[in-house]
């Protein structure tokens, strides 16, 4: 599915996938973990104001297919190239735990952490035709499964 | 954003009538939390029991709705549903945040 540009248009292109990916059998877990990951990708490509290279307005083309690893995504602008080593790499913003650094505690920071943790083979390729990024969410646990008739082995995280 | 407010004793119960605190949604949470909580000077519980997803945006509005309280005032968190309960033990903010199982039990907390 094409996704046009903005927080609002995100809201309601993750809306449109769940209908999606609620229709392809998957386990309820790893649709909600799935779509943390895409909000974060979504809105990152968002919030650093995207345009496609000649300056008039592209969507976002966003691929998902569902294996029997997990949910492969891959998500293609047309934008200026991001720095790959500092988005696939890194940890999470320092935080104090002491209540008088309260003013002090991060806002912000936590996106690439999440789509990190959330996914596994995570790849990112900016050149000259843009940037694509690509990654997989694993299946759940085999007790998570929601569909009795997945074979276990099928179900596991990878 | 739809914020509701009661006064319970000394504390202040901020009820989100929402499903969601996302990027679209961030800066008119953190605008109602300020409009609410402005005056206020008892500890506040932020009851998420309705909401089902939070994403960076809206955690990092949580946080600046804490911030806003004042002081070293804490924002208790209350009847975090599974998936806003994940992005917040993901980013560590599980550490920051006293979350209480219900807005009952958080009543019951110690505020310190």
């Amino acid at each position: 599915m094409d996704v046009p540009v903005g927080y609002d248009a995100v809201r309601v292109a993750l809306l449109e996938w769940r209908r999606w990916i609620e229709g392809v059998n998957a386990c309820s877990d790893l649709v909600s973990r799935a779509e943390i990951v895409l909000a974060e990708v979504l809105n990152n490509i968002s919030e650093h104001g995207y345009v496609g290279r000649d300056g008039v307005p592209a969507p976002i083309a966003l691929r998902c297919r569902m294996s029997v690893r997990g949910l492969h995504v891959m998500v293609v602008d047309q934008g200026w190239p991001v720095p790959a080593d500092r988005c696939l790499a890194g940890g999470l913003p320092p935080v104090s735990l002491a209540a008088q650094d309260m003013d002090s505690l991060p806002e912000g920071g936590f996106g690439w952490c999440l789509i990190r943790e959330l996914t596994c083979d995570l790849n990112l390729v900016s050149d000259g035709a843009g940037n694509r990024l690509s990654f997989v969410v694993p299946l759940c646990k085999p007790d998570d499964v929601a569909d009795p008739a997945a074979p276990a082995n099928q179900a596991r995280p990878v | 954003m739809q914020l509701t407010l009661q006064e319970q004793g000394n504390w202040c119960v901020v009820t989100v009538e929402e499903r969601r605190i996302d990027a679209a949604g961030a800066i008119s949470f953190k605008e109602a939390m300020r409009n609410l909580t402005e005056g206020l000077t008892g500890p506040v519980i932020l009851d998420l029991g309705q909401v089902d997803f939070v994403d960076s945006s809206g955690l990092g509005a949580i946080v600046a709705a804490m911030k806003t309280l004042g002081g070293k005032r804490r924002l208790h968190l209350a009847a975090l549903t599974p998936n806003v309960e994940r992005v917040f033990s993901l980013t560590r903010m599980d550490l920051v945040f006293p979350i209480h199982a219900s807005v009952a039990a958080a009543l019951l907390s110690d505020d310190s």
